[in-house]
């Protein structure tokens, strides 16, 4: 299907240009434009600073890697952002993988169960929640943690549409699935935050 | 991926939620007018709305400080994009082929030389000549 590109996007398809000619520069044009998005969809997803900034700079890195299979008719930042996304997804399953052999490890010791030994820390994004002065800091605690408890694709949907602004077909193109398809998910995200927010909402 | 069950308590506001998502007009018109004669569908999407704009007035996150030396700092050789290690690679093939031709225009050049016994040299283009 043909797709006009914005003049913000043809920017971007010029520095991919350059990039691809190897000129470092160009490079850093894009790691200084889309840092902040990247960092915060990854960092959103993780809930770990240290995490978000490796994470965030594989993401250029294999971006960079990969600027041969990118095609300039496309818009680069959903690109850009499909990457981290999926970087972010992966680190949760592993995340996820190892919190549970961790917890398998721990269920039976040679005394019987020991599950109740286990003290499970708040996620990283609970206690380094960034200022927002538009709503106070339970309100915002309890959003994150809500936000926090969705599902791998219904967080990438709320974290890529309501914080990073892009649009339902953008967001379709990053988690690679039809825009309307992205949109029910957001729609359906919304509806369990709104389950889980019913003390504050 | 498997659904959580929603507590609107109302089968009918679940189908208006996925007919949103979808895009689906005909069916927001079918549903929305039950959820408009239904109090409890109108709060709870009232209450969706109040989300939507929670959701939106939540600031973004900006990458930490250096954020980007410490990104570019990590780029070496093996980071270019594979096409362009590709033209590199075919750049030096090309170099290589041309090194090649050139030493053939050279050996012939020579053999044909040695053929026709023209082996003097052309006093035009000697240095020094007058």
């Amino acid at each position: 299907m043909p797709y006009t590109l914005s003049a913000d996007a043809l920017e971007d398809a010029r520095l991919v240009r350059s990039c691809r000619r190897g000129d470092l520069d160009a490079f850093a044009e894009l790691v200084a434009k889309y840092q902040d998005g990247v960092y915060g969809v990854v960092y959103r997803m993780t809930g770990d600073r240290e995490e978000a900034r490796d994470i965030a700079q594989d993401t250029f890195v294999k971006a960079l890697e990969g600027m041969g299979r990118f095609r300039e008719r496309m818009p680069f930042r959903p690109w850009l952002y499909r990457i981290a996304t999926n970087a972010s997804i992966d680190y949760l399953r592993s995340a996820r993988r190892t919190r549970q052999v961790a917890l398998e490890s721990c269920a039976v010791g040679e005394d019987g169960p020991v599950a109740h030994v286990i003290r499970l820390e708040p996620r990283a994004s609970l206690r380094e929640v960034p200022e927002q002065a538009a709503i106070d800091n339970e309100l915002r605690e309890v959003v994150n943690r809500a936000i926090d408890e969705l599902p791998e694709q219904y967080k990438a949907v709320v974290v890529l549409h309501h914080l990073e602004g892009l649009s339902y077909t953008e967001v379709g193109k990053v988690l690679g699935v039809p825009g309307n398809t992205a949109k029910t998910w957001g729609t359906r995200a919304r509806a369990l935050l709104c389950d889980s927010l019913k003390e504050v909402v | 991926m498997a659904r959580k069950r929603l507590s609107t308590g109302c089968e009918r506001a679940e189908k208006a939620i996925d007919a949103m998502g979808e895009g689906k007009r005909s069916k927001v018109v079918l549903h929305s007018r039950h959820i408009h004669r239904c109090p409890d569908c109108a709060v709870y999407m009232a209450r969706m709305q109040t989300v939507a704009e929670v959701l939106d007035e939540m600031e973004r996150v900006p990458a930490p400080e250096n954020f980007a030396a410490f990104v570019t700092a990590g780029i070496g050789p093996a980071q270019w994009p594979s096409d362009l290690q590709g033209h590199g690679r075919r750049n030096l093939f090309i170099v290589g082929a041309a090194a090649v031709f050139a030493m053939a225009v050279a050996v012939g050049v020579s053999r044909v030389k040695r053929i026709t016994g023209d082996d003097t040299p052309d006093d035009s283009l000697a240095l020094g000549s007058t």
